[in-house]
């Protein structure tokens, strides 16, 4: 094991010139790293203590004090992150181990049902969030790296490029995107859907210029929205409890196994695992995260504002929107978005 | 503070948009039965007077308050939808929790459209389909069509009763209103009291009030 983490520290240390900009520029990235692992890490340490994961047992390993003599680990100032995708793949890791405190958190201080408390309860099983309690940890720790990064690079992107070009941008995206929405359309046989992914690829690559343009969408082919996770809905499996991940945000278990299964249904995929510029990966990740922070800036700037709990909106919004989709927006007859709507108090 | 030509503007404004409203309820549904054509006749209206207030600059923001309390009052069923909108924690509130927490709902759900309903930009709502629900819940199912971006699903829940129309939901892109406000507010009770839920939207909404009135 320690050569392989030894390996992988020599990568994530190593000193090449970053997509961003030369070494000062990254100077700025590893500044802006440590300020986010040292607070991620004192909120963990404080939810371990609180949990009886103190000092002095295996928990230093898990939250990033480092034993004595170890030479692993990214708080060591040698194996300081220097290029943008640096940071990302030490995020990853800080966040490896921010899931293995999780884990010993999940099992330490999994909510408790409520059960004296009929009201209580049954509430809490509409949640399906049993694991609410570091799920909000994770949420704020998202919410805190959104304001110090994304919202602002966001912000930054929707000053620096017009309309136009963000649309463009927008919708080449997406277009890259048909192939997952054919795949999964095909995967829970709606030849209907996937015929509409099908002809929007072919429509929008060719006459809509690489996908610049969404012309299928004039043409009376709007877009359908399918990923593995719905597909996973549709063939009976269980959406699982809420989970927020770190840095991906709202998800459930089948979701999270759903955006595993996207990634091997995206052609980009193997194109990427078949050349060595390895900057392109993660510039497609940083656009579409633009692009799509950009798209929700003043969205979600008001319904924090309007939110006495914006965890639980969140939570809700989320849960109501997958459901949706699941159900293709098939609204009336059999599904009924009002559903849980209580009409007995 | 407002000026007094500023109040008086927006009672005009108001009063134009309430006298609408109420001739189009009594002219429009009469003694007649609960049908679903009457419901989407009934969204029909609501749409046009909400562009009406939509068309409102959102930098006057007391006007546009003031435009969606109208809506409000008029076409929702304010009472249930408060009931609802706490859930199964209803039950355990006793009197002055529900008169208080009736005063700063109201306020807070005109605070939630004020903000999140952006300026008209001619976009067109047409009725996809009706559905009866129950006989006496229908679905209004419209599309909202923009110029750039897909069209919004937007659906209604139309109840009716003693020959009167109310709507008791709203959802967007089967995002439903009140199931995400009894979501956050349950979590709030739970953590908090009801007491508690109370005091944080008397809070939140005088955030809004200085953030409203003086600019």
């Amino acid at each position: 094991m320690v050569p392989k983490i030894r390996r992988f520290a020599t990568r994530v240390g190593s000193n090449r010139v970053g997509i961003v900009g030369p070494a000062s520029v990254s100077r700025v990235w590893t500044g802006l790293f440590d300020l986010v692992h040292a607070k991620m890490m004192r909120r963990l340490s404080g939810r371990a203590a609180e949990n009886g994961l103190g000092e002095g047992n295996g928990a230093d390993f898990l939250i990033g004090r480092r034993p004595r003599g170890a030479r692993w680990g990214l708080a060591d100032s040698r194996l300081a992150p220097r290029r943008p995708v640096d940071v990302i793949l030490a995020g990853g890791v800080s966040f490896a181990r921010a899931a293995l405190v999780a884990g010993a958190l999940m099992l330490a201080a999994c909510a408790t049902p409520p059960e004296d408390d009929p009201i209580a309860l049954a509430e809490y099983e509409a949640n399906n969030d049993p694991f609410e309690p570091i799920n909000r940890e994770i949420f704020d720790i998202n919410l805190f790296l959104d304001r110090i990064l994304l919202k602002p690079a966001a912000q930054a992107y929707v000053w620096l490029f017009p309309v136009e070009f963000r649309d463009a941008i927008h919708n080449i995206l997406t277009n890259a995107d048909e192939p997952v929405n054919f795949a999964n359309a095909v995967l829970q046989g709606d030849a209907e859907r996937a015929a509409t992914a099908f002809g929007r690829l072919a429509i929008n690559t060719t006459l809509g210029v690489g996908g610049m343009i969404d012309v299928a969408s004039d043409l009376g082919l709007e877009p359908v929205e399918e990923d593995f996770g719905q597909t996973l809905a549709v063939w009976g499996i269980d959406s699982g409890p809420y989970l927020v991940l770190p840095i991906f945000g709202p998800a459930t278990v089948r979701d999270g196994f759903g955006r595993v299964g996207d990634f091997f249904f995206d052609p980009l995929t193997y194109v990427l695992w078949n050349t060595d510029k390895d900057y392109i990966g993660p510039s497609i990740l940083a656009t579409t995260a633009l692009d799509l922070r950009s798209r929700n800036l003043d969205t979600l700037d008001e319904i924090e504002r309007t939110s006495v709990d914006f965890y639980a909106t969140i939570r809700s919004l989320y849960q109501q929107r997958r459901e949706d989709l699941i159900n293709n927006g098939v609204t009336l007859e059999d599904e009924d978005p009002f559903i849980s709507d209580p009409f007995d108090y | 503070m407002l000026s007094k030509g500023y109040i008086a503007r927006r009672h005009v404004v108001l009063g134009a948009i309430g006298l609408t409203i109420a001739h189009k309820i009594t002219g429009g549904i009469g003694a007649a039965r609960a049908t679903p054509d009457g419901a989407e006749a009934f969204v029909r209206n609501l749409v046009d007077d909400a562009i009406t207030v939509l068309r409102i600059p959102t930098d006057q923001k007391a006007d546009r308050e003031a435009g969606f309390r109208q809506i409000l009052l008029s076409y929702f069923d304010v009472p249930l939808i408060t009931r609802l909108v706490v859930g199964r924690y209803w039950r355990r509130a006793n009197d002055a929790q529900k008169q208080a927490f009736s005063t700063v709902f109201e306020q807070h759900i005109i605070k939630v459209y004020t903000s999140q309903l952006g300026v008209y930009r001619d976009e067109r709502v047409e009725v996809r389909n009706v559905a009866a629900r129950t006989d006496k819940d229908t679905i209004v199912g419209t599309e909202v069509k923009r110029n750039a971006d897909p069209p919004l699903r937007i659906d209604w829940l139309v109840r009716e009763s003693d020959g009167e129309y109310r709507i008791i939901d709203v959802a967007a892109e089967g995002v439903s209103m009140m199931t995400t406000k009894r979501s956050e507010f349950s979590s709030v009770i739970a953590r908090d009291g009801m007491d508690g839920l109370i005091e944080q939207l008397e809070a939140l909404n005088a955030r809004g009030a200085t953030e409203f009135g003086e600019s």
